[in-house]
């Protein structure tokens, strides 16, 4: 407004004294003045009433400066206005006009006031919903607190339900293994004392009348504590593998090559001839040593018993590892078994060859098996009859079994 | 035997009878077989030492050596074996453990209750012969007997 006044006022001023610094004036303000409307129109852009009133003005600034120049551009081409005439141009309709303009502005001024006002109440207003959406947000993270730990003490329930189920099947477990430990141990001692009684009488007898007694006599006896001896054998290889179950695994860190020599020295000792057993370099096991022993002595035992009817017997032990594990891997080029029936391979009394064939109880690989399970390893075969046979167990590295 | 033979008097408790015969032939082996007496169960065994029971008035002499099985009906022989070693006037008897245990428990127990040997018998007839004769020649001939009348 004061821009237009300002304008106004150089043409005057140059009308009355045709100094062209006051045009200059007029000109600075008619080139500033469609930039300070658009900023006017950007300031009350959200504002489709201002909007409108902004046109109202703009048209009126428009009339009003298209006059001013008119009367500068008269000016211009007469050289000189007379005092009249520029009291007609400057007074009367500009002055008209001038005060409409203002009057307009105003209007717009007040307008704006209100809307200011409507704001400040606006933001009021919502200052107040905020502290209400504030608080509503509190209650709603105490909520959902709440739900949590509420959640998370279901879950503390649920575990605490579920440890004692587990719990309660452990001890049921550990008391079936004890039931199965204390049925297998008198057992075994029941038939020992009856076995006893077989062998003892036999031999009393055959001591007692041994005058009287023929040929067939004797071999029936003998027959007889033959027999009994064989039973013997059986209870007391069960009740190795018993007490293999109840023995505690005591690991610790075991020479394979130094006990796998001493091994073999002792399965040798039962060798038609001096044997050797090819061995490479072993890796050192994590486990019990005595109990390694007794799977070493079982597996090289066997290879030597299954092989022994080879011209040629091949019998050899190596290793490999990983990350978790060493495979020990024992084979021989024996008599092996027919793979249909692994299944019964590492059974408790399980045999695949006639005990005249090969002697034996078949508790060796049981007790085998049960010590590297025991260990928290696993123990599989593979054979090709009168070809191969090799056993391969694992032993997990450096882990409480 | 010498002439100087101590006397024994060897009360051997086991409730199999088979076991009996047997070990009383064993024995019989090595001459020690007209002064054993054989009991049938830890009860008996104790009625015989402590003259109760059936053996309030028994006529045989006091045990110089005691052979106890382990497993025995009613009183087991570990009771047994307790009992004489904590009664003052039976405590220097020497007491044999002939078991079919070989269970390291068993034999640490009945050592901690003071047993003096502890054989397991064996299965095999000739070995059963041969180590129960040998134990009998040992603790009634060869072996000294505290209070031997």
């Amino acid at each position: 407004m004061a821009d237009v006044n300002d304008a106004e006022s150089a043409q005057r001023a140059y009308l009355i004294t045709s100094d062209e610094s006051f045009l200059q004036a007029h000109h600075d303000v008619v080139t500033r003045l469609p930039d300070e409307i658009s900023k006017l129109r950007y300031l009350t852009k959200d504002n489709l009433e201002q909007k409108e009133l902004i046109d109202i003005l703009q048209e009126l600034i428009d009339t009003r400066m298209r006059a001013l120049r008119w009367g500068i551009d008269m000016l211009a081409d007469r050289g000189a206005i007379s005092s009249d005439e520029v009291m007609r141009l400057v007074g009367g309709s500009g002055k008209q006009a001038m005060l409409r303009m203002r009057g307009h502005a105003e209007y717009m001024i007040a307008l704006e006031d209100k809307l200011l006002g409507e704001r400040a109440r606006e933001v009021e207003a919502k200052a107040s919903s905020t502290k209400l959406w504030i608080l509503f947000g509190n209650f709603v993270a105490i909520a959902l607190l709440l739900s949590a730990l509420w959640l998370i003490l279901l879950e503390i329930k649920h575990r605490k339900v579920a440890q004692r189920s587990i719990e309660k099947t452990a001890a049921q477990l550990a008391l079936t293994n004890k039931e199965l430990e204390s049925f297998s141990y008198s057992v075994s001692h029941d038939l020992r004392s009856p076995l006893r009684a077989i062998d003892g009488y036999s031999r009393m007898f055959e001591e007692d009348f041994a005058d009287r007694l023929d040929d067939e006599g004797r071999r029936l006896l003998a027959v007889i504590r033959v027999s009994s001896k064989k039973m013997g054998q059986l209870i007391d290889d069960l009740l190795a593998f018993s007490r293999m179950g109840r023995k505690p695994v005591d690991a610790a860190k075991v020479d394979m090559n130094a006990l796998v020599d001493d091994v073999w020295a002792e399965v040798c000792t039962s060798c038609r001839t001096t044997l050797p057993l090819k061995k490479t370099n072993l890796p050192v096991a994590w486990g019990d040593r005595a109990l390694l022993r007794q799977v070493l002595m079982n597996l090289l035992a066997n290879a030597v018993k299954y092989s022994s009817k080879k011209t040629e017997q091949i019998i050899e032990i190596t290793a490999k590892q990983n990350e978790h594990e060493v495979v020990y891997t024992v084979r021989d080029n024996g008599v092996g078994f027919d793979m249909r029936f692994y299944n019964k391979l590492f059974g408790v009394f399980q045999r695949l060859h006639t005990e005249n064939e090969y002697p034996g109880t078949g508790v060796g690989l049981a007790i085998a098996q049960r010590v590297i399970v025991r260990h928290g390893g696993r123990i599989w075969a593979e054979s090709k009859p009168d070809e191969y046979t090799i056993f391969h167990f694992s032993l997990p590295k450096e882990v409480t079994p | 035997m010498n002439d100087d033979m101590q006397p024994v008097h060897i009360l051997l408790a086991e409730d199999t009878p088979t076991d009996a015969e047997m070990t009383l032939r064993a024995l019989k082996k090595v001459g020690l077989v007209n002064n054993i007496t054989w009991v049938k169960d830890g009860q008996e065994a104790l009625d015989y030492i402590f003259r109760k029971g059936d053996f309030a008035n028994r006529v045989t002499g006091d045990p110089t050596l005691i052979m106890l099985d382990l497993k025995m009906p009613k009183v087991n022989g570990l009771e047994v074996l307790k009992t004489i070693k904590t009664t003052d006037t039976t405590k220097l008897i020497p007491v044999i453990m002939l078991t079919s245990s070989a269970e390291e428990p068993d034999i640490v127990r009945c050592y901690e209750h003071g047993v003096n040997s502890y054989i397991v018998k064996p299965v095999e007839s000739d070995r059963f012969f041969e180590e129960v004769s040998k134990a009998g020649f040992y603790w009634a001939i060869l072996n000294r007997i505290p209070g031997a009348r």
